[in-house]
């Protein structure tokens, strides 16, 4: 694609690092940027710089946070010794929508995949242990999708965790079975947290 | 269940065509490269939603193209089911079930069986043993849904657990808890595999031996046997005694991906030491015994497509199988041959209904 302005081209290059947004998006994209004040641009530029540069991780649980403990492990009305481990905030999001639940999260940051070059190194598997011991959790629930990286993350996770003497339990499938959490709907994943099994495999 | 009909759109080498197929036998005629083949391809594609010859979808696109779309009305008593897959370049394959999106093609595998003899068909002796396994996993993935569920899982884990030895291997971090997990994960996928496949072998040999036999004469001796990692040592166990070479190949080195079929002849290899005539025979058996099998735990006949038999065949084989046409063995069927007249007279003699279509250059003669 060629362009009448280098800054043009620029922005088109940056936005089009966006996933699924290609060069023609991008430059769709630019051309509505350019209809709008600046003001409405610079605010919108500012959100995300600030975003970035902001953001913060939980020390506890690793999701984002807008201080060093987020707003769950801080909350003293939630029970630190029960932690449901999931994926990614997408997660968190969904299960937190459905008020069903009382205890804490460990965001692990992705699936175990060693084809797309991620390990047990790669999330937070070390940590969870480590919190485990530190708080003397009691119960760990297991929230990963119905797929193939989601079974075997649960599978290693039970191996490292079973030793440890803690009981482990995992949401009832069968409702989003190949599907990702995020997209079971509230109410069905309101009650197979609450309906929550012993996780064997 | 029948197809009413095809339409096709920038396929192969038809820029368009419309077809209104018979009951029955349906039969294109023409010559060598006139697009007869590319006809049972389009219904191949409707049953598998890929060709039977060449896996790559953008190379059934009319001269090169950047779509094709394959149609069809599949009737089966009072209802009727439309089926449409579209081909875009860049967009890839969409298959459509009455105008509804089906995203995963594995849920439609089985809802058209159909077996399918063809030139080609001859690999299934002569090649590797993945030729043979591809034939045992369409057989029952046509009627078992979990089957192919499980093998699609079990080459998941198959791929993960590879990359994973290799990993080791080159960065070193040897993770046993990890391994494990994919072992567990290889067993008990593999473990199903195995017995399904066994299964299926064991039931279908004898309806394979009776249509040898029927075909070739009672003499000979024909076998066909299940080969597997599995059969002697329990896989868990298989697993653990490879690990040491698994990890320094960077490869899982038994397991189910390597499983064959061993066709015999009175105790010596089908490849080697059958005639040509027996290699034919012997194809033919197994195929008919697939329809059956097919027919059976489907509650439906097969679509049967033979492709161009006349020249592959010799007078007896060619007689047995439109005896059994004859006498309504099959459901509707689907011929190419080059010659009309032949095809005409093989019809009359059996007594066969034959809907004839003659056809020139990717075009429908009258
Ligand atoms: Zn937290």
């Amino acid at each position: 694609m060629n362009f009448p302005s280098s800054l043009i081209e620029d922005a088109v290059n940056e936005l089009s690092k966006f996933p699924g947004i290609g060069k023609k998006s991008a430059l769709r994209m630019v051309l509505f940027l350019l209809k709008q004040d600046i003001p409405m641009v610079t605010k919108m530029g500012e959100s995300i710089i600030k975003l970035r540069k902001k953001i913060q991780f939980c020390e506890r649980c690793h999701n984002v946070s807008d201080n060093r403990v987020c707003n769950i492990c801080a909350n003293p009305k939630r029970d630190p010794q029960i932690v449901c481990v999931v994926e990614d905030l997408r997660d968190v999001m969904a299960i937190e929508n459905t008020h069903q639940f009382n205890g804490n999260y460990h965001v692990l940051g992705g699936l175990i995949n060693p084809i797309q070059g991620i390990g047990p190194n790669q999330l937070k598997v070390d940590s969870l242990i480590e919190r485990i011991k530190l708080f003397e959790i009691k119960e760990v629930i297991l929230a990963l999708s119905a797929t193939m990286e989601g079974d075997t993350t649960a599978f290693y996770l039970s191996k490292k965790i079973t030793p440890l003497g803690v009981s482990i339990s995992a949401i009832s499938r069968g409702i989003a079975v190949g599907g990702e959490l995020e997209y079971a709907d509230e109410i069905t994943l309101g009650r197979s947290i609450a309906n929550r099994i012993p996780y064997r495999n | 269940m029948h197809l009413e009909s095809l339409y096709i759109q920038q396929f192969k080498n038809y820029e368009s065509l419309q077809i209104q197929f018979a009951q029955g036998l349906n039969c294109f005629t023409g010559r060598n490269g006139a697009g007869k083949t590319n006809i049972l391809d389009a219904i191949h594609y409707l049953s598998f939603t890929k060709s039977y010859f060449n896996s790559v979808d953008q190379f059934q696109a009319f001269l090169g193209g950047h779509y094709f779309v394959v149609e069809s009305v599949c009737a089966q008593g009072n209802i009727q089911e439309s089926i449409r897959i579209v081909f875009q370049k860049g967009i890839g394959k969409t298959l459509l079930v009455n105008g509804n999106d089906v995203p995963k093609f594995s849920a439609h595998i089985g809802a058209i069986p159909l077996v399918m003899i063809a030139p080609g068909d001859i690999a299934l002796i002569q090649e590797t043993a993945e030729e043979r396994r591809k034939f045992i996993d369409q057989v029952i993935s046509q009627f078992d849904k979990v089957y192919l569920n499980t093998l699609i899982n079990y080459n998941k884990v198959l791929d993960q657990r590879n990359k994973l030895l290799k990993d080791f291997k080159l960065q070193g971090g040897f993770n046993r808890a990890l391994l494990q997990t994919y072992n567990e994960q290889l067993v008990q996928t593999g473990n199903y595999i195995f017995t399904k496949r066994a299964a299926f072998i064991e039931k279908i040999l004898p309806v394979f031996l009776s249509h040898y036999q029927w075909i070739s004469g009672p003499d000979e001796r024909v076998g066909i046997s299940y080969e597997s990692d599995l059969a002697k040592t329990p896989f868990d166990r298989l697993l653990d005694q490879t690990e040491s070479a698994d990890l320094d190949l960077m490869r899982t080195t038994r397991g189910v991906h390597r499983d064959d079929l061993i066709f015999t002849l009175a105790h010596n290899p089908m490849k080697k030491f059958g005639s040509q005539g027996q290699q034919k025979s012997f194809l033919i058996a197994l195929k008919l015994a697939q329809f059956d099998f097919l027919s059976e735990v489907k509650g439906k006949k097969p679509l049967l497509l033979l492709d161009d038999i006349f020249e592959k065949l010799d007078q007896v084989r060619l007689s047995r199988l439109f005896a059994m046409m004859g006498e309504g063995k099959f459901g509707q069927v689907f011929l190419t041959d080059t010659q009309q007249e032949r095809v005409k007279a093989m019809c009359a003699s059996n007594a066969i209904e034959a809907k004839f279509f003659e056809i020139e250059n990717g075009q429908l003669l009258r």
